[in-house]
Formats: structure tokens, C-alpha cells, sequence
């Protein structure tokens, strides 16, 4: 059976692939979307190495390789359609929720 | 003091019970080597123990690197890897403030469900041969002209790959019982097994399909180089030291540290253990050689 392709990306998600703009590994990975985010996300190890398995499987993201020992991703075009995708799904629900407000 | 336990992800709620059980006895995990073999070291401090399957295939391979960064990650959870490989036992000290390894139980479920699966996958190939070698090697033995070392290599050889058939078997059964049992629970929930029967199989088959391995190995070298007489000092060696092993790791696992037995009672079980692993050693010793 087809896995089912990513529509709504979870915080999680969302917060990976953006960092994923530069080439990182597992640990740079959970140590920028912390910076990024001030402490508020804090990715456990498990859930970031699913995900990315995850996500390299599906194609949204490249293994790329680098002189070290470690998986290194970046994310690949089909991962940035996805981002801004998610992106414009999350304006559309800011102007929606604004036209309510006002 | 050491214990051979086969570690694995299905049966995760025996292992930490066995972890558990060694501490109340004042023992606590040192190291897992090979995922087989538990090093405990005495101690007063207190731990909590937990297990998980670091990745969701056994398929594909998982840098050192990249174990290394999950286990640095879990340490800045609070959790401190215990061993390094696909399975892995993490401790903190008892009561002390942690998150846990994984966000939710969903994902930690399709982690271990994979893994499982990937694990099925890993042990039926084994079981193939096993159950192809088993079956040559027995056809050898009923063989009249199969005497001396050649007898002594299939026999050997026959006994570990029964030995492994079995292993195999069980692992097998129980996995698919894994998979399939959480197949019916709701995502959020995951149930790991406590199962005493498979941890006393692990316990003992690989062990000692291992062992018989390589008194085969020796004795297909003897049978070449015609020397007969090595394949009777290596089993007049092995023999009392294999079943001195299992008997050993036997009592650690399942006697000399559990804390309801006295200590009047735990010598007395050592000893009627030492004398029947002695009787049965000396009498598998000179069956085979004279």
C-alpha cells in the first residue's frame, strides 16, 4: 500500500525541513530548530530520526555526503514545495482568522 | 558478574524486569556486549532503566555517528546509553527529571513495529539455512561410514543448527506476536512483552549453538589435518567450561540475584547446580571419547 503523502506538516516537521535549507546531521538538526525557536521546540531523538527517515524515503529530503561518519540531509525540491505549501496554507488560515476577528 | 540475554525490543519488559530484579540485589547494568551479553557491577546507586529500538529498520545500516547523535540526544533527555546498536538500553538515575525518547507513543510504536518487522525479515534467511543444514548434517550422521571426526563435526554441527532452528523459530513466533498484537491496539498505545520462556531460550540456544559451532569447526579442522586426538582435548576442555557458562549465567539470571531467596538456600542451589553440571560434563566428556 502507497504511503500516504504529507499534506499538514506537524511543528516537528515543519521546523526540520526548514532547517534543512543548509546540510546538516541528526544533531545540528535538533540543535538549530532549539536555537531557532528559542527552547520552545525541542525535538526527542526517536521522533527526529523517524522523521527523517521518513522524509528521505518519501523524497523530501537528500542524503548528501560529507567526510563524516554521519547521515547528512539537506532538503530536496520536493521538500521546499512542501515547506511553502505549508506556508501559504498557514496565511490563508491567518487571513481567514483575521477576517473573522475584524 | 555477567548474564547472557538475547536483547530484544518485543520482550522489552522482562529485560527491564531482570535489570530491576539485579538491582534490588545491589547490581547495576555496566555494559551490553554484542546485545547478548549483560555486565552488572555492584553498586549502591539506583537507576531507571528504559529500551528502545533507536531506528525503524535493522535493514538498513545506521552509521556509528549517527548512533553516536541519538545517544548524545538522549543524554541531553536525561537518558544515558548503556550500548551502542539498534536496540539500546538507556538508564538515569532513579527519580531524576527526563523527556522521553520518543514525542509520542505512535512514533515510537511505528519505530518498533518496523523494527520488528525488519527483524522477521533479518531471521528467516538463518532459519532457511539452518533447517537446510540441520537436515544435511542429520543425513551424514545416519551414514555408517561417518566415524571419528567427521562423525563428531556433523554431530556438532547438526546440534548448533537444531539449537539455532529453534532460536529462530521462537523469535519468529514471538515477533509476529508483537506485530500483531499491536496491530488491534489504538495508536497511542504499544504493549511490550514479559515473556520468562523466550528470555531463558535466548538465554541458553544461541549461547550454546555458538559453542557447538566451534567444536564443529574444530573437529572439520582435525578431520583435515588427520589429528583426531585434538578434537578430544577441545571437547575435554569445552565441555565443563560450556555448561559451566550456562550454568553460570543460569544462576545469575534467575537465582543468585533474586533478592526472595535467603542466602543459606542460594549456596545450597549453587552447589546442587556445580554437582550436576559436573556429572553431566565428565559423562558427555567420555561418552564422546572412549
Amino acid at each position: 500500500m502507497a504511503r500516504e503523502q504529507l499534506t499538514v506538516l506537524t511543528e516537528q516537521m515543519f521546523y526540520i525541513l526548514l532547517v534543512l535549507k543548509d546540510e546538516m546531521y541528526g544533531l545540528e538538526i535538533a540543535n538549530s530548530v532549539k536555537e531557532l525557536t528559542a527552547g520552545r521546540i525541542t525535538l526527542a531523538p526517536g521522533t527526529l530520526y523517524a522523521l527523517l527517515g521518513r522524509f528521505e524515503n518519501d523524497g523530501y529530503i537528500d542524503r548528501v555526503y560529507r567526510d563524516s561518519n554521519r547521515k547528512v540531509y539537506k532538503i530536496s525540491e520536493k521538500g521546499e514545495k512542501l515547506l511553502d505549501d505549508e506556508v501559504l496554507r498557514l496565511e490563508k488560515m491567518l487571513v481567514d482568522y483575521e477576517s473573522r476577528r475584524s | 558478574m555477567f548474564a547472557i540475554h538475547f536483547l530484544n525490543i518485543a520482550n522489552r519488559e522482562y529485560t527491564l524486569k531482570i535489570l530491576r530484579e539485579k538491582q534490588d540485589a545491589g547490581y547495576v547494568l555496566k555494559a551490553v556486549k554484542a546485545g547478548l551479553i549483560f555486565t552488572f557491577e555492584k553498586s549502591d546507586e539506583k537507576y531507571d532503566y528504559t529500551i528502545h529500538a533507536i531506528t525503524g529498520s535493522v535493514m538498513k545500516t545506521i552509521s556509528k555517528g549517527d548512533i553516536e547523535d541519538f545517544n548524545e540526544m538522549a543524554k541531553s533527555a536525561g537518558w544515558t546509553a548503556v550500548n551502542k546498536g539498534h536496540v539500546v538500553v538507556y538508564r538515569k538515575p532513579m527519580g531524576a527529571l527526563s523527556e522521553n525518547i520518543f514525542d509520542s507513543v505512535e512514533e515510537e510504536k511505528t519505530v518498533a513495529s518496523k523494527f520488528v518487522k525488519g527483524s522477521i525479515y533479518n531471521l528467516i534467511i538463518p532459519g532457511i539455512i539452518s533447517i537446510f543444514s540441520l537436515f544435511t548434517n542429520s543425513l551424514n550422521l545416519m551414514d555408517i561410514n561417518t566415524q571419528g571426526a567427521d562423525f563428531i563435526f556433523h554431530l556438532f554441527l547438526a546440534l548448533a543448527m537444531l539449537l539455532n532452528t529453534v532460536f529462530v523459530s521462537c523469535n519468529l513466533i514471538f515477533n509476529w506476536k508483537f506485530l500483531n498484537v499491536n496491530k488491534t491496539l489504538p495508536d497511542d498505545e504499544i504493549k511490550y512483552f514479559d515473556s520468562k520462556n523466550l528470555v531463558f531460550f535466548n538465554s541458553i540456544l544461541l549461547p550454546l549453538a555458538i559453542i557447538f559451532m566451534i567444536v564443529s569447526i574444530v573437529a572439520l579442522f582435525s578431520r583435515i589435518t588427520k589429528s583426531e586426538y585434538i578434537v578430544n582435548i577441545v571437547l575435554a576442555m569445552f565441555t565443563p567450561l560450556v555448561f559451566g557458562l550456562i550454568a553460570g549465567s543460569v544462576l545469575g539470571n534467575f537465582i543468585l540475584t533474586n533478592a526472595k531467596y535467603s542466602k543459606k538456600k542460594k549456596v545450597i542451589i549453587s552447589l546442587l547446580a556445580l554437582i550436576i553440571v559436573l556429572m553431566m560434563s565428565n559423562f558427555i566428556v567420555f561418552s564422546m571419547i572412549f
